[in-house]
C-alpha cells in the first residue's frame, strides 16, 4: 500500500474485502445498522433526532423492523422502540382526530339488515363513476388535507444514511484501484453483487477500470455457476450418490446473494442461520481456490 | 351470497394484524410456493424472469426462505437462478470482447490516418472508413461502461411484484366497496384494522365516499387510541414496580403494533401458513 493517508472508508472497505459476501452489502448494512442502534442509544433523547424521525414519521418497513429486532438482540426488551413510536403515533392519532372534528357528522347510508343486490350494484356502478378524481374531491371534502398532513416530509434517516454511506463506499472503490494492493485486496473479496456492479460501473472513471472489474465478476461467476451446474446435477438419480460440496450445497443461495444483494438479517433465526452458513460455505471455497487446494 | 373475496377479507379481518398486510403476504407465499412446485420449467414463466433478472430483493429472499422451509433444498431456486447467472456470464464476457474490439478498431483508426490510400489529397481520412473506426474506437469519457450497464438492466417488473399489487388493489377495491354493507362494517370494526400505509393508500385512491372514509379513520383512531393507552399503563407499571413481576400487558408486545400500524406488518416467514401447505400436500399424495 502506498504510503498515503488511508481515510476511513477505505479502511472500511479493505476489512470488508476480508468478510464473505459484497463487501459493499456489507458496508451499507454496517452504516444502517449503526444508526439503528445510535436511535436506542445517543439518538435516543436527542431532539434533532426526533424531529427528523417525525419528519419522516419513523423509519422505513424494513428500518423500523431492524430497530424492533435489534433492541431485541441487544437490550432483550422492546420499550424503547415503543417509546419513539408512542410519539409518533400520538401525533398521527391527533391528525385523524382533528380531521373526524372537522368534517360534518355523515347520515346512516346503509339499509338496515344489509342490501339487497340491486342497491348493491347500484352502489358498485356509482363508486366506478366516481373514481375521477374531480368527483372524488367534491365527495371527500378535508381528504387532501389529512392526506398531506400524513405524507412523510422527508425520507427515512437510516435509508438517506445508508445510502450516503453507500455512494462514499463506490466512491473510495473506485478511486483505490489504481492502487495495485488495493486491487489484489479486492480481487481476493468476494466481489461486488450485481446490484453493486452496476453502481460501481457507473462510477468508475476508465474503461480500463471496468474491465478490471467486469473481469474480476466474470471470474467468480464462473465458478459459481459451475458449482451451482454441480449442485443441480447432482440431484439427478445416477449421479445422487456423489458426494456434495459444502460450496455446492451453499451456491443456489450465493447465486441470489449475487443478482440481488446479501440476505436482509430481519428474519427468523433459522432462516438467517442458513445464509450464513452458506456465505461462510462459499468463503472456505474462494481461500480453498486461492491456496491452490 | 358471499364472494371469495369477501370471504379472503373476512377471514383476514378475524386474525391479528392489517388484514391487507396479512393477505398481500399470503399472496406472495401462494405465488411463490406454486411458482417452486409447478412453475419452475415452465417456459413462459422463465422468460418472464428472464425479462425482470429474476425476482426483487424481497421476493428473491423469501424464494429461498419457502424454499427451504418446505423441502430443505433449493433445487427450483438454483434451477431458475443458474439459467439467470448463465445469462450474466455471457453478457459480461460480451462487454469485455465489445471492449477489447473497440481498443483495435481505435487502433486501426490511428494508423489508417496514416496511411495514403485512406487519405484525400488534402490529409483528411477518407469520411465512411474513419467515421466507422472513430466511432467504435471513441471511448465515452463520462460512462467507459455503458454498454454493459443499458444490458444489465431489468426490462420487466418483478412478476411477484406485479400479482401481489394487483391482488392489493382488488382486495382494498373490495373492501372499500364492500364498507357500505352494515353486515361487512360489523366484520371490519372487530378486525384490527389497516395499518398506517394501507390506510392512506384506502383513503388516496380507493374511498369515494364520505361515510365510508370516516368510518375507517374512525376505526383506526380508535385502534390506536387503545394501544397507546395500554402501552403508556404498561410503562407506568413497569416504573412504578418493576420487581413484580405482574404487568398489566407486554409493553414489547404493544410496542410491535405501535410499530406494525406505523410501518406495516412484519415480512417474517409465517410459519403456520407454511405448515398449511405442507399438510395439504400431505393430503394429496
Amino acid at each position: 500500500m502506498s504510503a498515503t493517508v488511508v481515510d476511513q472508508v477505505k479502511m472500511q472497505l479493505l476489512l470488508a474485502f476480508d468478510q464473505p459476501g459484497c463487501p459493499l452489502c456489507r458496508l451499507r448494512r454496517d452504516v444502517e445498522h449503526s444508526y439503528v442502534l445510535s436511535l436506542l442509544g445517543e439518538r435516543f433523547s436527542d431532539d434533532a433526532s426526533r424531529r427528523r424521525l417525525r419528519s419522516s414519521l419513523g423509519l422505513c418497513h424494513t428500518h423500523a423492523w431492524t430497530l424492533q429486532a435489534l433492541e431485541r438482540q441487544v437490550n432483550r426488551t422492546g420499550m424503547a422502540t415503543g417509546m419513539l413510536y408512542e410519539e409518533l403515533t400520538e401525533w398521527v392519532l391527533q391528525v385523524l382526530r382533528a380531521y373526524l372534528a372537522q368534517v360534518p357528522a355523515a347520515g346512516a347510508s346503509v339499509a338496515p339488515g344489509g342490501a339487497l343486490l340491486p342497491i348493491r350494484l347500484w352502489r358498485r356502478l356509482k363508486c366506478w363513476v366516481t373514481q375521477r378524481e374531480n368527483t372524488r374531491r367534491r365527495a371527500l371534502p378535508f381528504m387532501q388535507v389529512l392526506l398531506s398532513q400524513l405524507k412523510p416530509q422527508s425520507g427515512c434517516p437510516a435509508c438517506e444514511a445508508g445510502v450516503s454511506g453507500e455512494r462514499d463506499a463506490i466512491e473510495n472503490l473506485v478511486c483505490g484501484l489504481s492502487d495495485a494492493a488495493f486491487r489484489a485486496a479486492y480481487g481476493a473479496s468476494d466481489g461486488l453483487c450485481l446490484v453493486h456492479l452496476r453502481s460501481a460501473l457507473t462510477a468508475v472513471h476508465s474503461e480500463a477500470d471496468a474491465c478490471f472489474l467486469v473481469e474480476s465478476t466474470l471470474c467468480k461467476l464462473k465458478i459459481l455457476t459451475h458449482d451451482l451446474n454441480e449442485f443441480l446435477r447432482k440431484h439427478s438419480w445416477q449421479y445422487h450418490h456423489e458426494p456434495k460440496l459444502a460450496w455446492e450445497q451453499a451456491s443456489w443461495i450465493r447465486a441470489i446473494a449475487f443478482m440481488v444483494g446479501e440476505a436482509p438479517s430481519d428474519v427468523a433465526e433459522h432462516t438467517q442461520r442458513v445464509r450464513l452458513q452458506a456465505q461462510l460455505d462459499y468463503r472456505e471455497r474462494v481461500t480453498c481456490l486461492e491456496s491452490g487446494s | 351470497m358471499v364472494d371469495l373475496i369477501t370471504l379472503d377479507l373476512r377471514m383476514a379481518f378475524e386474525k391479528p394484524g392489517c388484514p391487507l398486510c396479512r393477505l398481500r403476504r399470503e399472496t406472495e407465499q401462494r405465488y411463490l410456493f406454486h411458482l417452486l412446485y409447478e412453475s419452475v420449467n415452465d417456459g413462459v414463466t422463465r422468460l418472464r424472469l428472464v425479462q425482470s433478472m429474476g425476482l426483487c430483493f424481497r421476493h428473491a429472499w423469501l424464494c429461498q426462505a419457502i424454499e427451504w422451509e418446505q423441502w430443505e433444498d433449493g433445487l427450483g431456486t438454483g434451477t431458475i437462478y443458474e439459467d439467470l447467472l448463465s445469462r450474466t456470464v455471457s453478457l459480461l464476457t460480451d462487454f469485455l470482447n465489445h471492449t477489447q474490439l473497440k481498443s483495435k478498431l481505435s487502433k486501426l483508426s490511428l494508423w489508417s490516418q496514416r496511411i495514403p490510400i485512406f487519405s484525400d489529397t488534402a490529409g483528411r481520412p477518407e469520411k465512411h472508413i474513419h467515421t466507422v473506426a472513430r466511432a467504435a474506437g471513441r471511448a465515452q469519457p463520462s460512462t467507459p461502461a455503458r454498454w454493459i450497464l443499458g444490458r444489465l438492466r431489468p426490462i420487466a417488473t418483478c412478476p411477484a411484484c406485479t400479482l401481489v399489487d394487483r391482488s392489493e388493489s382488488t382486495m382494498l377495491t373490495w373492501l372499500t366497496q364492500e364498507m357500505a354493507n352494515r353486515e361487512f362494517r360489523s366484520w371490519y370494526a372487530a378486525s384490527d384494522g389497516l395499518c398506517l400505509p394501507h390506510l392512506q393508500l384506502a383513503l388516496a385512491l380507493y374511498v369515494t365516499d364520505q361515510p365510508s372514509a370516516e368510518f375507517l379513520i374512525h376505526h383506526a383512531a380508535a385502534q390506536l387510541g387503545t394501544l397507546l393507552h395500554a402501552f403508556r399503563e404498561c410503562c407506568l407499571d413497569t416504573w412504578q414496580s418493576p420487581q413484580s413481576g405482574t404487568l398489566i400487558g407486554d409493553p414489547e408486545a404493544i410496542g410491535k403494533r405501535l410499530v406494525a400500524f406505523m410501518v406495516g406488518e412484519s415480512i417474517e416467514f409465517d410459519d403456520s401458513a407454511v405448515q398449511l401447505q405442507s399438510q395439504e400436500r400431505g393430503a394429496q399424495s
